[in-house]
């Protein structure tokens, strides 16, 4: 499998670097990220006469997943930040048709660093954690101040404009169709709870889609890259403040008594100028989780149709969760 | 009937974590590996619980469904009323009981809408909450198996 891989990888960089004999080493499946196969390798190569190396990282779709997204979208969408303030992975090559790998695949440089999703609450001393957690909440604010017509990002990405919970609502309710393997009517619940109470969306931003501290890169204490932009697209900012602010997810974005969501939301309201209204928050939180609920039912369906190797179950717990934020 | 079938379970997790994953060396393989093992721990506990709870739900969801009753439109009310009246068959049955539950929440999925359309009027709704609550904290199986605890290496005699 590896070997395969190796071949096809050293194959599409002796096109892309113009050197046939360029070489593929250190090449190894990580199993970091439940949505894509990722293979990091060093490559070595010659131009203008000279011996070149670099680390790199290849990001090809999965048969099966927890998650369905489109590689030509993510590689567009880093090309356009990659002149902007917000730092992110440098793309190199894009396989949209899947002809190099045998499904679409992305080549980016591996960047240094580590991902460290327990960063706000691993061993680090609280003052640094707290200060990480800065970093992560101004580095959200960054990606919701940019502007994103300057970017270009208006010709990759649609604007879904004052609907846009509507259109974050129709797309979850349209992959929960197509991936639930049986009824599930605390999801229909849910959606009609989502429905009857959706908050209209006053400015359109880029959003992330996933943003924790798991997917960005750290140099010690510094946050230095924000990856897995898979997800993004355009909407309500208040879509990834609802994320961060998730209850579910709190061992991740929270430090007992020093970060909660309201100094998230506090500080990122101070950064990026915008108000954040507590009930379209609370609809994003329950968004969040109706998100949170369908990626499960993706990997348990990916799993019966033989096209993702981890089992997963319903998800009752989130639905005890939704059951509660739609009951408050 | 020896090794029953929680035995076999555990023996086909023990095999694959003494004998199968030390050979293991590829990091992906291993993790994937681990998760199989904990998977076969999670079904070894769980698997002779399902029909107790598969004939719970059944029972629960069709007094949710008979308490909506009158608030539902005309076709799906006779759908349910069908329903609840062909009694059960053998509850030993684990594919005819599946089959049944998969029914019901189909029809309790349908019936969501005028449920929640009448909160205020029924108390339909107040019980389909209880069901869903009692349902989470009943469920056999957790969403994701986590691989055991890695023993330490063995030491030789």
């Amino acid at each position: 499998m590896n070997e395969d891989i190796a071949e096809r990888l050293r194959s599409w960089l002796a096109e892309e670097l113009d050197d046939p004999a360029v070489r593929i080493e250190g090449m190894r499946r990580t199993s970091v990220g439940y949505s894509r196969e990722n293979w990091v390798f060093d490559a070595c190569w010659k131009a203008d006469g000279q011996d070149r190396m670099g680390a790199f990282i290849a990001r090809r779709d999965p048969t099966g997943s927890v998650l369905d997204t489109d590689r030509r979208v993510e590689f567009a969408v880093l090309l356009a930040l990659s002149n902007s303030h917000v730092p992110v992975p440098k793309v190199r090559w894009l396989d949209a048709q899947g002809t190099r790998l045998g499904r679409p695949s992305i080549i980016m440089d591996l960047a240094d660093g580590v991902c460290d999703y327990l960063a706000l609450n691993g061993k680090r001393p609280a003052g640094r954690r707290l200060a990480i957690a800065h970093q992560l909440c101004d580095r959200l604010a960054d990606i919701h101040g940019l502007d994103w017509r300057a970017q270009g990002l208006g010709a990759v990405l649609d604007d879904p404009g004052p609907r846009a919970p509507i259109v974050a609502l129709d797309h979850w309710q349209s992959e929960l169709r197509r991936v639930q393997l049986e009824p599930e009517p605390e999801l229909e619940l849910v959606l009609a709870w989502l429905r009857g109470h959706a908050p209209a969306n006053p400015v359109t931003t880029l959003v992330h889609g996933d943003f924790k501290p798991g997917n960005v890169l750290m140099q010690g204490d510094d946050v230095t890259l924000v990856l897995d932009w898979e997800t993004a697209h355009l909407g309500d900012p208040l879509e990834d403040i609802g994320w961060v602010t998730n209850p579910l997810r709190a061992g991740e974005h929270r430090i007992a008594g020093l970060w909660e969501p309201a100094q998230y939301i506090e500080r990122w309201c101070r950064r990026t100028g915008f108000t954040a209204d507590a009930t379209a928050i609370h609809w994003w939180n329950v968004l969040a989780n109706l998100k949170q609920a369908i990626t499960v039912l993706t990997g348990a369906r990916s799993f019966v149709d033989g096209r993702f190797d981890r089992v997963l179950h319903s998800p009752v717990v989130i639905y005890r969760l939704l059951l509660q934020l739609i009951e408050s | 009937m020896r090794p029953s079938v929680t035995e076999q379970l555990e023996g086909l997790a023990r095999i694959l974590a003494e004998v199968i994953a030390p050979e293991v060396e590829a990091p992906y393989a291993a993790e994937m590996l681990g998760g199989v093992i904990g998977s076969l721990d999670s079904l070894k506990t769980a698997w002779a619980t399902v029909p107790a709870f598969l004939l719970w739900d059944i029972a629960s969801t069709e007094a949710v469904l008979a308490a909506a009753l009158p608030v539902l439109a005309e076709d799906l009310f006779a759908e349910i009323s069908a329903l609840v009246a062909d009694a059960a068959g053998d509850t030993l049955d684990w594919s005819a009981l599946e089959i049944r539950q998969v029914r019901l929440r189909e029809l309790l999925a349908r019936a969501v809408p005028a449920i929640l359309e009448h909160r205020e009027d029924s108390n339909a709704y107040a019980l389909m909450v209880e069901l869903f609550r009692d349902r989470a904290e009943r469920f056999p199986f957790s969403m994701s198996a986590r691989p055991p605890a890695k023993k330490p290496a063995p030491t030789e005699k």
